[in-house]
């Protein structure tokens, strides 16, 4: 999950993009108004932090911008600002939701999560896809009755499949959701995820959860697809072997 | 607490009161002695009038009474008269009346009195002949009385037989009114009713020759207090028993005949026999009347009292009346008076009352208001917008303070929470602490700085003057701000013309220059330069002046970095220590040393803050 952190406060960023991308979030930031701007224009982020005092464009304005120009990106309201005439104001202005300084880190990221989960019209925090379920608050995720322990990024590169589950991701929607702005891997990452994934859910599991659409994507099966353990093992089989035959 | 309109009624009330009270004593003092004026006059005309009356009532009285004696006397001519005439005309005599003749003769000259006495009610003068008819109540008409008078000269040889058949002829019993007749024709002989009478005594010296008549008011024996009239008339005696005839033929004593001075009437001056009448009559008719007179009277004064008894009370009923009637409709008025002319008061109170902390303004049209209340409203409303003004500036300090003491807090609450997520290598924490600190630091000067402020709040005006020397002040400053610079590789350069003096605050001059250098410092780009330089002021005084290679400052902004919380570029706060309050401080200062603080900035060049302080 992508976030862009908008705020002018040097060791709140530094704490912050520690503590999130720990979390698994990918993390971009900025220290003013235009620059955020900028990126929030260019980058489908999943949710953007956004302080309200900030050199050059102050927070409110640039959300009235952004909604004005059609950027819908769900956006947390983070000031120091705490009055009720300010949180009105910046609802009002287009926020989601409003944190105000000083906050709980636990707080900010469940209100984060719960943001992301808006996003893909979501309310429960459970995902389950077929026999696999994914704690969205918990951040566990089990297959049966089988508990499995993932990486941060490997959660989220889960996480953000089962919010597409049925569907096909690319690469790049993984890499820009995944990633953030400083990551100089190559989108080659994506698979080899992938593949770290699929030993840690699908492997021992008779039906294969995780499916690569070639030339496309992959794709989380979805609840209605009932794909066999063997399919997807001829599919890796040949995918395998089709660069052996490049 | 009095209600103004209350306090305003019960004054008005009170002078209303006292008011009507005193126009209602004057009222009645004057109408008491106008009804008093009149119930005396007509008490004064009331008792004119009884006297009138009770003279009237004597009067009448009195011409009865003489009625009465006239009455008689002329009955008593009539009488006499008539007899005179029968007798001339039975002449001659026989022997036995002219034996009474001869006896009459003899006796005449003692015959002074004829007394008649007569017992009579109420006479009424009417007519001569029916009197002694209408008063006797007896059927005894003129020729009935001449009839018993007829035999008397022949009859009766004395004259107490005549009297005695007067008397007979005159039942006279039981009648309280007295006739007494004196002549000098008769013997002093007394006739006398059955039952007493009063014999009273005759003065005719009393009578004057021009007044035949005299009233008095004897005692009389057996009749109580009585009336006497004495009335005087004369009998043409000779014609009856031929007096005044010396020489009759015949010898004998003759009356005259017919004509001549038999018929004559009695002159009072004439030659006739006088004949004396009393008529008495008892005065407790007269008082009967009189007292019904009085009575009449008295009860008239007794009505006229109770009438200007009522008329008073009336009077003061009326006047209590209008005075309860006045009071109340005042007082009704007056309470819707004193509302309306209170209304604009107490718009203006429930405007006031209107006004909160949360709206600090006096929502009132001023054209509800009036002349005295303008000045009020005013007031209230300068003090109003100024109150609003320093709550405002005050809500915005502390927002801003707030604001300012959050974000150094957030960020050491999210450094600590990320570094306690998980465990962490010893460099880690190390990193962690350090940052931790820095930005207690920061928050230790922020709290510093707000309560510098706060404390220059507080204290408005304390500042002690003492002879100082800028320069070696600016000196000092330098001095302690190099190693900084040096930090930051700046270059800390002074200008300072020598011993600059002036009274001041060495205190606050040097907290001045101190932040003013701290500015430099910070906000200089790497490799800068500083410049401190002191000169004496025109006319005396100093000028501080701290230059820097910095940024710079945009015009629009330069006016607005000496106030609070304000800063020219808030993503420099990457050094740390700053909140805005430098200059503010800075400003504060100068302005309580009674100097100036100005400064020039060209973008990307650098600014220059000059100080000019008095000497």
């Amino acid at each position: 999950m992508r976030i862009l952190l908008i705020e002018d406060q040097i060791p709140l960023i530094k704490a912050l993009r520690q503590g999130l991308e720990e979390e698994g979030f990918a993390v971009d930031t900025a220290t003013d108004g235009e620059e955020g701007d900028a990126k929030a224009r260019t980058t489908p982020y999943d949710v953007i932090v956004l302080d309200i005092q900030l050199p050059k464009v102050d927070g409110l304005t640039l959300l009235k911008r952004w909604r004005a120009g059609g950027i819908n990106t769900h956006v947390l309201m983070l000031t120091a600002r705490g009055t009720t005439e300010d949180k009105i104001a910046g609802l009002n202005s287009g926020a989601d939701d409003y944190l105000t300084k000083p906050f709980e880190l636990d707080e900010l990221l469940a209100r984060l999560r719960a943001l992301i989960r808006r996003g893909h019209q979501k309310k429960d925090p459970f995902i389950r896809v077929h026999d696999l379920t994914i704690d969205t608050a918990a951040r566990s995720v089990s297959r049966g009755s089988k508990k499995i322990s993932l990486t941060p990024r490997e959660y989220a590169l889960l996480e953000f499949l089962a919010f597409h589950a049925g569907t096909v991701v690319t690469r790049t929607m993984i890499w820009e959701h995944l990633y953030d702005e400083y990551d100089e891997n190559t989108s080659n990452v994506v698979d080899v995820y992938i593949r770290y994934l699929r030993n840690k859910i699908d492997k021992g599991f008779e039906n294969a959860l995780i499916m690569t659409k070639w030339g496309e994507g992959y794709m989380l099966r979805g609840p209605d697809d009932m794909g066999t353990a063997e399919e997807e093992q001829a599919a890796e089989t040949a995918k395998a072997e089709k660069p052996k035959k490049k | 607490m009095p209600s103004l309109r209350r306090s305003l009624i019960a004054y008005f009330l009170v002078l209303l009161g006292l008011a009507l009270l005193s126009y209602a004593l004057v009222i009645d003092r004057f109408a008491n002695e106008t009804l008093h004026a009149r119930q005396e006059s007509e008490t004064k005309r009331i008792e004119q009038e009884h006297d009138r009356s009770a003279i009237d009532a004597d009067e009448k009285f009195n011409d009865q009474m003489t009625v009465q004696a006239r009455t008689l006397g002329s009955e008593l001519r009539s009488v006499y008269q008539a007899i005179t005439e029968e007798a001339q005309q039975r002449r001659p005599l026989t022997p036995e009346q002219q034996q009474a003749q001869d006896i009459q003769k003899r006796v005449q000259p003692h015959f002074n009195t004829l007394m008649i006495v007569l017992a009579l009610g109420d006479i009424k003068p009417i007519g001569s002949a029916n009197v002694m008819l209408a008063v006797t109540g007896h059927r005894a008409s003129r020729d009935h009385l001449l009839r018993s008078l007829w035999g008397w000269p022949t009859g009766t040889p004395t004259s107490n037989l005549v009297a005695e058949r007067l008397r007979k002829s005159f039942d006279l019993s039981e009648h309280p009114d007295y006739f007494q007749i004196h002549t000098n024709l008769t013997q002093n002989r007394s006739i006398r009713s059955k039952g007493e009478s009063p014999d009273l005594p005759l003065d005719p010296a009393g009578l004057l020759e021009t007044n035949n008549h005299r009233f008095d008011d004897p005692d009389a024996p057996h009749l109580g207090r009585v009336r006497r009239i004495v009335y005087r008339t004369y009998l043409n005696t000779p014609n009856f028993f031929g007096m005044g005839r010396a020489s009759q033929p015949g010898g004998g004593a003759r009356p005259p005949a017919g004509g001549g001075a038999g018929n004559a009437f009695p002159r009072p001056n004439g030659d006739g026999q006088p004949v004396y009448v009393q008529y008495v009559r008892k005065l407790s008719d007269l008082d009967e009347q009189k007292a019904a007179i009085a009575e009449n009277r008295d009860l008239q004064v007794r009505r006229i009292e109770s009438e200007t008894g009522d008329s008073q009370a009336r009077l003061r009923v009326r006047v209590a009346g209008i005075a309860a009637l006045t009071f109340v409709s005042l007082v009704v008025g007056a309470w819707f008076i004193i509302g309306i002319g209170l209304s604009p008061l107490r718009k203006l109170a429930a405007a006031v009352s209107r006004v909160n902390e949360r709206d600090l303004r006096l929502v009132i049209d001023k054209s509800d208001l009036t002349v005295e209340l303008v000045p009020i409203h005013d007031k209230l409303n300068q003090s109003l917008d100024a109150l609003r003004i320093a709550f405002e500036r005050e809500k915005e300090a502390v927002a801003d303070i707030s604001h300012e003491l959050r974000t150094p807090v957030a960020g050491l609450l999210a450094t600590l929470d990320v570094a306690l997520r998980r465990p962490r290598t010893a460099e880690q924490y190390q990193t962690t602490l350090q940052e931790c600190r820095t930005i207690s630091r920061q928050l230790a000067h922020l709290v510093e700085r707000v309560m510098t402020l706060a404390y220059l709040d507080a204290h408005p005006a304390q500042v002690t003057r003492l002879e100082t020397d800028a320069a070696a002040l600016a000196e000092g400053c330098a001095a302690i701000i190099r190693p900084l610079s040096e930090s930051q590789y700046l270059t800390l350069r002074t200008d300072i013309d020598g011993p600059t003096m002036l009274a001041t605050d060495p205190d606050k001059l040097r907290e001045v220059m101190i932040n003013l250098l701290h500015n430099a410092v910070e906000y200089n780009r790497p490799g800068g330069e500083i410049e401190l330089r002191v000169r004496p002021g025109q006319g005396g005084g100093a000028v501080v002046e701290v230059a820097d290679t910095g940024i710079g400052i945009e015009p629009d902004v330069q006016a607005k970095i000496f106030e609070r919380f304000y800063r020219a570029d808030p993503s420099r706060t990457q050094t740390g220590v700053h909140a805005g309050l430098g200059l503010a401080i800075v400003k504060e200062y100068v302005n309580r040393l009674g100097g100036t603080i100005a400064v020039e900035s060209q973008l990307g060049r650098g600014s220059t803050f000059r100080v000019t302080l008095p000497a």
